[in-house]
């Protein structure tokens, strides 16, 4: 699809870190003001890896999908 | 694209002819077809259009491109073997930290995963049923 900007391992990258970071957050592993931040930020490196579009990439004109 | 265009090309020698129309030299070619993306692809069985493509395409949805040009009918697109297992997977571990933190958040989170990994199949009756 031509609005996805993220390469396969880019996206992989993504989908683990949020899944970590929600765990670390969700889980009580980190507490206190980072505990609540990883609670609510795990979900935007899960989301855009899953949807495979980063908006960031977008603003800087960046990509890590090759061009086809 | 181009490379993996001529890489499928050739793979269907014979079966599919591959005609390709510059925009800025021939506009009302590209008009009449209704091309408002570069690149795109259009699949013909005869005179009748199968299919098409708007934008860079992956090798496999080519290949599904000419094998529809060649069998004239139009197959839906479905969704990538890797976005779903990945879709799955984050659903399967968000569903796990929710069971063991009991946070309806992560219950969502999981439902929601779990229901992009597979709303394709789960909703498959009622799209053939319209």
């Amino acid at each position: 699809m031509s609005f996805i900007n993220e390469a396969g391992w880019d996206r992989v990258l993504r989908v683990i870190a949020g899944v970590a970071l929600l765990y670390l957050g969700w889980a009580g592993v980190v507490t206190g003001t980072l505990g609540t931040v990883l609670k609510f930020f795990g979900f935007v490196p899960l989301i855009t890896g899953l949807v495979g579009w980063c908006p960031a990439y977008t603003l800087f004109g960046f990509r890590t999908k090759k061009a086809q | 694209m181009a490379p993996v265009l001529a890489e499928v090309e050739v793979a269907y020698i014979g079966r599919v002819d591959v005609w390709k129309i510059d925009v800025d030299t021939e506009p009302e070619v590209a008009a009449a077809l209704g091309v408002r993306v570069i690149p795109t692809l259009i699949a013909f069985h005869g005179e009748r259009e199968v299919t098409r493509m708007a934008g860079a395409a992956s090798h496999r949805r080519l290949r599904s491109l000419f094998e529809q040009a060649v069998t004239g009918v139009a197959v839906e697109r479905g969704m990538e073997t890797r976005d779903r297992a990945m879709r799955a997977v984050a659903g399967a571990a968000l569903a796990l930290i929710a069971w063991r933190t009991g946070e309806a958040v992560l219950f969502a989170a999981a439902g929601l995963a779990l229901l992009a990994a597979s709303y394709d199949i789960l909703f498959a009756p009622l799209r053939s049923r319209r």
